[in-house]
């Protein structure tokens, strides 16, 4: 029970290093991504062929992770946070899309369908993270350093751009400032962080394929984030609830097949209902009409 | 020249909002733009702001050509502007939205926000400057209200000072005074002489004219899409027949 | 070869174009995303399976229930879900939300009642075809473009020429100057949803007999038709149209150049390019700045 339980917490952390990247872009600009597994998976896959093809240590790995996920955010973002905001939820959309096909069909690189194997420990300059236990600290560390990133820039004087930008672009480019790259540059951060947690969710599975970053995880990451609320430590509290609560489907003793299905049936509701009756919570804004 | 707008043209679906606009604005001091609803008043700041794209003509800044400029580009260069509606952040305060105005650009980066935890917000400079243009207009006592908390002409007020506070040399006032009443016009009046008498060239839309004769050296005065006449503001509000058409 | 890439692409074409059209049709009206749209393109083909294959019912009237049934279910999405959440003020972004919330449940209950397996209709004249040029058309084909064309006419028609279509178009120009006229933006928007649903639902029994049916058979398709939406120019309903039938035509030429499995990254990078370099599209109107 304690291995048990000590798994779900480290599942639980590294969705929510992912859960609080995206609910630091949400919070701070409105901006809906449903594409946050991809960014997980490039992380992951970026871990999984940095170390069984060139056997990588954990610098490697990040680095290549964050270099991929930089370009990939920036090749939805640029073209269309020029337009309304609704566009670049669309662009993330045909990013998952498209995703799932690259991860699919990009045999060399993915290996398709049968994703990569045998990625085993981390090792950080020279030390393996070996068992559970150190891992699960590691993922903990990592996951309150995201927590702190994201309460700083809440904090700033970025966030604070931020939000004049989100409550009114127009208002905000009239006193100078580079509102595209301030939003560019914020959903650079988030897809980063998310790959970091890609990187960690790799060598907690040990085993990838595309079927772990398809549109419904971005959904699951989604309606953490929408359970999370407003602050940082509520998107931990949100994901590990969404980890925990469909658990108890396991004692139902359900075929594993329905309960997929059940479990994403509850985040299609929750994301539903938490919206239908917070309306004041993270996603609500008074979109201000041209005078 | 520091500013000056050469034959702009702009129509909107048939309607002329301007039509061969050309003025050259003095380097400093105090200028009004009146006029008649749908007079191209606010159009004309509209295309120097990157708001409006003009259809022809241009905007020239110190001999250089910037029409078509983003806003934002465009504040950067010096030029700021404050809408006819008020456009704030309502629920920051009032410090918190002029400091927002403070040019910072060192602490505006990613890097600065994950490095000064909590103290990038409030850079004493920043703060420093902030106050300053606080107790300029008057403000003190409201300083760390949210805006939307102030009465309304200390609303416009602070869309003034924001305006100011970005630093810019050029400053652009929509309609500063539409809505205020007693008070609040004499303080937003002795706030914009400061900013004159700090160099800078103030421009302002006013349909209040015992305001503008108050307060401008030069009225530029419209009358749909063209420049009808422009000159000193005694000399303009003294002629009959230009206030026959403003007064329809 | 040639010829048959193109007439396959007509079909293909033609009923993402109808695809396109409905979704244009709700955004106008609604002033959201609307992505549920996906799981009420998948309960029409499935719906349709159910009443042929299952209870046995004609062709002719199994379509004709199973589109009816699919506007009344985007009619109750919009009144019961989506019109008390825009009551609160709510942003467009919270109902995309809850539309993306809604999309993931529904398709997933459809998996749970039907399995996940690919399920295919069944038609009877399966082996006669005709050809044209060097290309071989089915009857079921040929009908396929058909039905598109007369849901077109008739879409049309009925836009044009009929009092609710005017309303339509009023509340899609300008919600507040219908609602001076004695239009109500929420019972048209409404009605957009339930022709809207109807349109899908054709577009995907049309669909469906050429490629069968899966859960995530909308997903697929809405995307897709979204990308359609968005190179037509948002907002225009021909430009949608237009745009359905473009994608529809070099997803199926790109066939001849490319391998199948990359076809959807070439619709991604049209995608980003038309963001890119014609945001409004190829029939919208270029939008002003505020």
């Amino acid at each position: 029970m304690a291995v048990y339980l000590l798994h779900l917490l480290t599942l639980g952390c590294i969705l929510a290093i992912a859960v609080v990247s995206l609910q630091l872009l949400v919070s701070t600009t409105g901006l809906l991504s449903v594409a946050h597994a991809v960014f997980l998976g490039i992380g992951a896959y970026a871990a999984g062929i940095g170390v069984t093809l060139w056997h990588f240590t954990a610098i490697g790995e990040i680095g290549l992770a964050i270099v991929c996920a930089s370009i990939i955010s920036l090749m939805v973002s640029v073209p269309s946070l020029r337009l309304r905001e609704d566009y670049f939820a669309i662009s993330t959309f045909g990013l998952q899309m498209i995703a799932s096909g690259v991860l699919l069909n990009w045999m060399p690189v993915t290996n398709g369908p049968l994703g990569i194997g045998g990625i085993g420990q981390l090792s950080i300059g020279g030390f393996s993270v070996k068992s559970s236990y150190p891992f699960f600290l590691l993922v903990l560390f990592i996951c309150s350093v995201a927590v702190v990133i994201a309460e700083s820039i809440n904090a700033s004087r970025y966030g604070l751009i931020l939000r004049a930008i989100r409550s009114d672009e127009l208002f905000a480019q009239s006193l100078g400032k580079r509102t595209l790259w301030f939003k560019v540059k914020i959903v650079a951060l988030s897809a980063v962080l998310t790959s970091i947690a890609g990187v960690l969710y790799a060598h907690f599975l040990t085993y990838i394929d595309p079927s772990s970053f398809s549109l419904m995880d971005s959904v699951q990451v989604l309606s953490m984030v929408v359970i999370g609320g407003t602050r940082p430590l509520g998107a931990v509290a949100g994901t590990m609830i969404l980890v925990l609560l469909p658990e108890a489907l396991r004692f139902l003793g359900l075929p594993a097949a329905l309960a997929a299905n059940i479990r994403q049936v509850l985040y299609g509701v929750l994301i539903v209902v938490v919206v239908a009756f917070r309306p004041r919570g993270i996603f609500s804004f008074h979109e201000r009409t041209a005078a | 020249m520091p500013l000056e707008c050469r034959r702009l043209t702009k129509s909107f679906g048939g309607v002329r909002a301007l039509s061969d606009v050309s003025i050259r604005f003095p380097d400093q001091g105090i200028v009004a733009v009146i006029g008649a609803n749908g007079a191209g008043k606010t159009t004309l700041i509209d295309t120097l702001t990157g708001i409006v794209i003009p259809d022809d003509g241009q905007w020239l800044l110190n001999g250089r050509d910037i029409t078509g400029f983003s806003t934002e580009k465009v504040a950067r260069m010096g030029i700021a502007r404050s809408f006819q509606g008020i456009r704030l952040l309502p629920e920051e305060s009032v410090i918190d939205n002029i400091a927002l105005a403070v040019p910072d650009r060192g602490a505006e980066t990613l890097l600065a926000a994950l490095l000064h935890f909590r103290t990038s917000t409030r850079r004493a400079p920043v703060v420093r400057e902030a106050e300053r243009f606080v107790s300029l207009a008057g403000l003190k006592e409201q300083g760390s209200d949210p805006v939307k908390s102030l009465a309304y002409g200390d609303q416009k007020l602070v869309s003034a000072v924001v305006t100011a506070a970005t630093g810019a040399r050029i400053l652009l006032l929509d309609e500063p005074l539409a809505g205020v009443h007693g008070d609040g016009v004499k303080r937003i009046i002795a706030f914009a002489r400061q900013l004159a008498s700090s160099g800078r060239l103030v421009v302002f839309i006013e349909h209040d004219l015992a305001a503008v004769r108050q307060l401008a050296e030069i009225t530029v005065m419209m009358d749909h899409g063209t420049v009808l006449a422009i000159g000193p503001t005694e000399e303009i509000l003294e002629r009959k027949d230009l206030l026959e058409v403003y007064l329809g | 070869m040639w010829h048959q890439l193109l007439i396959n692409g007509l079909i293909a074409g033609s009923a993402l174009g109808l695809l396109a059209a409905s979704f244009a049709i709700i955004y106008q009206t609604a002033r959201f995303f609307h992505f549920a749209h996906a799981s009420i393109y998948t309960l029409a083909a499935y719906l349709t399976y159910l009443f042929s294959r299952t209870l046995g019912l004609p062709f002719v009237v199994s379509i004709a229930a199973s589109v009816s049934l699919t506007a009344l279910a985007g009619w109750l999405l919009y009144v019961t879900t989506y019109l008390p959440i825009a009551r609160r003020n709510a942003s467009s972004t919270s109902l995309l939300l809850v539309s993306l919330g809604l999309m993931v449940a529904l398709q997933n209950i459809i998996a749970m009642a039907f399995g996940s397996e690919l399920k295919t209709l069944p038609y009877q004249p399966v082996g006669r075809a005709i050809s044209i040029g060097s290309a071989l058309i089915t009857w079921v084909q040929i009908t396929s473009i058909a039905c598109s064309l007369a849901t077109l006419v008739v879409l049309a028609a009925l836009l044009r020429f009929t009092r609710i279509g005017l309303s339509l178009r009023s509340v899609a120009d300008n919600a507040e100057l219908a609602l001076i006229i004695g239009v109500e933006p929420y019972k048209v928007t409404a009605f957009a949803f339930a022709l809207g649903s109807a349109l899908a639902g054709v577009s995907s029994v049309l669909a469906s007999f050429d490629t069968g049916l899966t859960p995530t058979m909308g997903f697929n398709a809405l995307l897709m038709a979204v990308v359609a939406v968005v190179i037509g120019g948002v907002g225009s309903i021909p430009g949608a149209l237009l745009g359905g039938l473009g994608i529809g035509m070099i997803r199926n030429l790109a066939v001849a150049a490319i391998p199948t499995a990359w076809i959807d990254s070439l619709v991604f990078v049209i995608l980003i390019g038309f963001l890119l370099l014609r945001p409004h599209g190829m029939l919208g109107e270029a939008p002003a700045r505020r």
